[in-house]
């Protein structure tokens, strides 16, 4: 379980602050895989870097006593002069791991990441889809109970890939995911609640499919509104909106027990 | 499952010791693996300063200082000086240079700078070692009479280079061409800290100025707790020392105040 109290956290911007969140309590339960949505820089990857404790709020309480994997991105993780067994080894040596233990990880990542000669060369030479092999197997030779993954799986080439997805479901019987990808369907294949982000504000939602409608109707008034602004280049972007609106509002209508209102307001 | 290794939860004290330690251990590596000689251009680099400097000055600053062979002289002086900007302009990048390990929770934006700062001590004091090791073989005469007052003056310069540096480095985070000024602004302490000739040669009014320096204090009386002749005059410990842990606990304030913002990449 980990529980927002308060939280607020702000990044100085040209003009006052920009707020990723603004004064957001909410309880996320235990053992349920949540997908983390919201528009670009609406702040999923400071989301996690916030429950991954690598940033610190401006103000209020992250509250948890589960065991927390560090945000698992395509940017972050490495000190890109030292070789990849050197940054395994130094994470082993952060936590204070035996000897026994560092080999232990050491052939994991090797078995998981298979780079081959690259474990011993400098990272700063991987190609992105090499780190996130290295990040996803060093971070599953862990036991945490839940793992922050940031748009992980999106470079990877399809063997990783389905490595992955084996390793997602893995991981699924004994901890959970908090997990941030623009790919809805990867998301509805590992999760099953949703925590939508938007202008300060988050809301927890028990079905993801309800945070997913939230999300694309957000959207979707988002695009419209630019739309009425009257710029003529917004037109083609409008209409498919539009022609989503309708999709959406078809399927509501072949599911005729989903809320009919907003979901936005239900969460509130 | 039995093969996945389980993160222990630690005490902070232990787990910060941790911290401390793998940073440093990535800096040796980082540091030393690159260049051939490695490890030996850490005491390499203060002697040739010295064997320049002494070709240039030798035979006519060895006749101010009668009590101290002039080459040892310019050494103790040339690591006080590293003591005191080396953690200075290794915090410049401290933050930008371990960016990447700042993601690991353990990991806060202050223990790179610790660590940076705890390596140069022990590099200073390893070569400091050294060098007096060496220069007793060599017939050098040493007083070991007022080790505790050598160790207060290198712990008194470092400290207040500490907590210099952890004010560039937070200044550092929000101007970046503080990395271009501070080396500009560090030469000319080589010629306001005593460190070619000593402090009681110079005109009065030029060490009236020059007291202000903290850097003059300990070195002087660092010459002097190694060579009780060495003659010392208008220095004391008690300057240097509220320097240090003033500036210090303003560098701390200040890194603690914009600790959000360190933290964000």
């Amino acid at each position: 379980m980990i529980e927002f109290r308060n939280l607020t956290k702000f990044y100085p911007a040209k003009n006052g602050r920009r707020y990723i969140l603004r004064d957001v309590s909410l309880v996320i339960p235990g053992h349920k895989n949540i997908a983390v949505l919201g528009p670009n820089g609406a702040g999923k990857s400071t989301m996690l870097r916030l429950i991954g404790g690598a940033e610190s709020a401006n103000s209020g309480q992250i509250i948890t006593d589960a065991n927390i994997s560090w945000p698992l991105g395509l940017t972050s993780g490495f000190q890109g002069s030292l070789t990849g067994r050197k940054n395994v080894q130094f994470v082993c040596n952060v936590n204070g791991l035996s000897r026994f233990q560092t080999r232990q990880v050491i052939q994991h990542v090797i078995d998981f990441a298979e780079i081959g000669d690259y474990f011993d060369m400098p990272v700063s030479t991987y190609s992105s889809g090499m780190r996130a092999r290295l990040n996803f197997g060093l971070s599953t030779a862990f036991d945490f109970d839940v793992y922050l993954i940031d748009e992980l799986t999106s470079v990877g080439d399809s063997l990783f890939r389905d490595k992955a997805r084996a390793a997602f479901e893995k991981i699924r019987r004994r901890a959970s995911l908090v997990f941030v990808s623009h790919n809805v369907e990867t998301l509805r294949e590992s999760c099953d609640s949703a925590l939508f982000l938007r202008e300060g504000k988050a809301d927890y939602f028990e079905d993801i499919e309800q945070g997913i409608d939230a999300y694309q109707e957000y959207i979707l008034e988002r695009s419209l509104a630019s739309g009425k602004a009257g710029q003529p280049r917004i037109g083609p972007r409008a209409r498919a909106a539009k022609k989503a609106a309708r999709k959406i509002a078809k399927k509501r209508a072949l599911v005729p027990e989903t809320n009919p209102e907003p979901p936005t307001e239900t969460a509130n | 499952m039995s093969d996945l290794v389980r993160i222990p939860k630690r005490s902070p004290w232990v787990s910060q010791f941790l911290v401390i330690g793998a940073l440093l251990q990535r800096e040796m590596t980082s540091r030393f693996g690159k260049y051939r000689l490695g490890f030996f251009w850490m005491l390499l680099e203060p002697v040739l300063s010295v064997i320049f400097i002494g070709l240039i000055l030798g035979s006519i600053a060895e006749r101010t200082v009668p009590e101290i062979p002039y080459a040892f002289f310019l050494l103790n002086g040339f690591v006080f000086l590293k003591l005191f900007t080396g953690p200075m302009s290794t915090s410049v990048n401290a933050l930008s240079a371990n960016q990447g390990l700042l993601v690991y929770p353990a990991v806060r934006p202050l223990d790179p700078f610790l660590a940076r700062f705890a390596f140069e001590l022990l590099t200073s004091l390893f070569s400091f070692i050294v060098f007096c090791i060496v220069g007793m073989w060599l017939g050098v005469e040493l007083s070991l009479l007022r080790l505790h007052v050598l160790l207060a003056c290198f712990l008194i310069t470092w400290v207040a280079g500490c907590g210099l540096g952890l004010l560039i480095g937070v200044g550092a985070a929000y101007v970046k061409e503080i990395e271009k000024v501070v080396p500009i602004l560090q030469r000319p302490l080589l010629f306001i800290s005593a460190i070619l000739i000593p402090f009681t040669t110079l005109p009065q009014s030029v060490q009236n100025v020059l007291l202000f320096n903290p850097l003059v204090h300990t070195i002087e009386i660092s010459r002097n707790s190694l060579f009780p002749f060495y003659f010392i005059e208008r220095v004391n410990l008690l300057y240097p020392a509220a320097f240090a842990i003033v500036v210090a606990a303003i560098g701390l304030t200040v890194f603690r105040n914009n600790r959000h913002f360190l933290s964000q990449r």
